[in-house]
């Protein structure tokens, strides 16, 4: 088995609920916190790499995302067509639960460019929407006064104007 | 991807808490990608996120700030001074980038106190766009910040006072619509040690380029010169250069003088992308054109010239850098109208193409032909000499020009494997 070039090896990952994943170690190496793993290993790594934030769901997501990615960038010219279009339908495909769940998953293994990729989504998404449907969103608790608030939203009155209404 | 399923848990068992606490940095990173009046608005979200949004390290004042009801321009203006002072004032930590670009600014004095708080705030990316009105003058206060690594200036006027040591830490300049003088401009680059990228649009106040940049490795220029030459520029590999301006080429100064192309090329040694835009072929054509440079632009790779091919000076000077680029791989030639229809230097087809190269072409782009006789031997020189070409394009300047594409369809080709694509106006 000598002579197997890099891009060939294949790294196990496996899931909270136990899922094994197969993946090439070119892809791996776009999970940082996992390349990380495979660098501080003396030797090699040959046994399921356990990833106990990780969900089968998340990951598969992910390693779709990486996949197709990889292959856009291999190709040549007409790929950032193509590219735009499966990010569009990537980004729908989600409800906002599994939208965040997504990016504990993408920080967690530290995937920078589907991370940005992520947090400019749940921008869009939170984008002229009104200070209830944000609170939701990140599940943030008001803690303010209603005279507080009334206050704050007087101070800063040019970001309020022509946003939908709670 | 093989995947064994070996035990199924219920996702629904982790929840909404966990969910809910997305990590600060990742927080941090939505909130720069909202619009500044959206991050702005999450204060009210509660409490803790009073002043989440004023770390934010990039200040973008725009046109989304402001919901546009009122048709009063100075009231908008207004409105737009008291927002800029009130996050400015409310800003906590590091500002990275400010960037000013709103439609109904004109300079107004405010600008020099934004920049003067800017300067202590150690800015490091400085965007001024003024869409309306005269130039701009430019504060003393902002020739100061030392931590400035791009500028970025949109009709404004540059005039630094005496004190200006220069830019130490300035990697990126763009200017456009700007007026400087011939010694603050000289002065400016030649006191930016760090520069590496250069863009200069539509300028006015001086007509002669003298480029000394040691780092410069992009170089994009459009406007009116008289002259251009480079200075310890060894490490330029973007080159975009556009004269605006047609000037009259006078028979008796032309006599013996040295060639424009070989000074221009003297201090481009690895330029590897090339744009030869406007009348600026003409310009490089002046003095007598060799047949080959001094020394092959090894690392040129693209090239693209306006032509006008009833000249054959500039015809000679565009097969001259074929000749010295033996590794060029794209090219394109889009066709410059000739107004005056009087052939300066009548075109002798014989003359030009003797010394032919092998060239390595893969791409080949022409553009606005009408299939006269220099551009046809143009077109069949380089299908000649081109064995390794995938495909050339034409596009013709007006549709029904099927004479030139008859001829195309007939010329010999050196490569077996080119495709010509015969581009139809729409």
């Amino acid at each position: 088995m000598s002579g197997i070039s890099d891009t060939e090896r294949m790294i196990t990952l496996k899931t909270v609920e136990g899922t094994l994943f197969d993946v090439k170690s070119s892809i791996a190496k776009d999970l940082k916190t996992v390349q990380a793993f495979i660098d501080d290993s003396d030797d090699d790594v040959t046994s399921p790499i356990p990833l106990p934030n990780v969900f089968t769901r998340e990951l598969s997501r992910i390693l779709d995302y990486l996949n197709n990615h990889h292959r856009f960038r291999s190709g040549i010219e007409k790929a950032d067509e193509e590219m735009a279009r499966y990010d569009a339908e990537f980004a729908k495909s989600m409800s906002h639960e599994e939208l965040k769940a997504l990016i504990l998953a993408a920080n967690y293994l530290n995937v920078k460019d589907l991370l940005e990729f992520l947090n400019q989504t749940v921008a869009d998404v939170i984008q002229n929407k009104s200070v209830e449907f944000v609170r939701n969103f990140f599940g943030i608790e008001n803690d303010y006064t209603p005279e507080e608030e009334e206050k704050l939203r007087n101070e800063n009155e040019w970001a309020f104007n022509g946003v939908e209404q709670d | 991807m093989r995947r064994e399923q070996v035990q199924p848990a219920c996702h629904s068992d982790f929840e909404p808490d966990r969910l809910s606490c997305l990590p600060g940095h990742v927080i941090d990173q939505i909130l720069s990608h909202l619009p500044l009046r959206e991050a702005v608005r999450t204060s009210v979200l509660s409490s803790k996120w009073r002043y989440k949004w004023a770390t934010l390290p990039n200040l973008v004042f725009d046109n989304q700030c402001h919901s546009v009801a009122s048709q009063d321009h100075s009231d908008i203006k207004n409105k737009l001074l008291r927002i800029i002072d009130h996050v400015l004032l409310l800003h906590a930590g590091a500002i990275n980038k400010f960037k000013l670009s709103h439609r109904d600014l004109i300079g107004v004095t405010d600008i020099d106190r934004w920049s003067l708080h800017l300067t202590r705030r150690s800015v490091k990316e400085f965007v001024l766009e003024i869409w309306k009105g005269q130039r701009y003058k430019i504060p003393s206060c902002l020739f100061t910040c030392q931590s400035l690594v791009h500028l970025e200036l949109f009709n404004c006027w540059l005039k630094p006072p005496s004190t200006f040591q220069g830019f130490k830490n300035l990697k990126s300049l763009d200017l456009q619509h700007v007026t400087l003088a011939q010694d603050v401009f000289e002065n400016l680059i030649s006191s930016c040690p760090m520069l590496e990228r250069l863009t200069l649009m539509n300028f006015d106040g001086f007509a002669n380029l003298n480029i000394d940049a040691p780092n410069l490795q992009f170089f994009d220029i459009g406007g009116k010169f008289e002259d251009i030459s480079f200075e310890n520029t060894f490490q330029l590999s973007v080159v975009s250069i556009g004269l605006y301006l047609n000037f009259e080429t006078n028979q008796n100064r032309l006599r013996g003088s040295s060639s424009n192309l070989l000074k221009f090329f003297v201090h481009l040694p690895h330029v590897r992308r090339l744009e030869v835009q406007s009348y600026f072929l003409k310009y490089l054509a002046i003095g007598a054109v060799p047949l080959k440079l001094p020394r092959p632009c090894i690392d040129l790779s693209y090239l693209s010239i306006r032509m006008n091919f009833n000249d054959s000076k500039e015809i000679s000077t565009a097969l001259c850098l074929l000749r010295s680029s033996p590794n060029l791989q794209e090219l394109e030639v889009l066709a410059r109208p000739d107004e005056q229809n009087v052939l300066i230097h009548p075109y002798c087809g014989e003359d030009e193409y003797c010394s032919c190269p092998i060239m390595q072409l893969r791409h080949v782009r022409i553009d606005g032909v009408s299939g006269t006789k220099p551009e046809l031997d143009f077109i069949s020189f380089l299908l000649l000499y081109s064995p390794v070409l995938e495909r050339m394009t034409v596009k013709p300047v007006s549709s029904g020009v099927t004479e030139l594409m008859k001829e195309l369809l007939r010329f010999r080709r050196a490569s077996g494997r080119a495709e010509i694509i015969y581009q139809e106006s729409p």
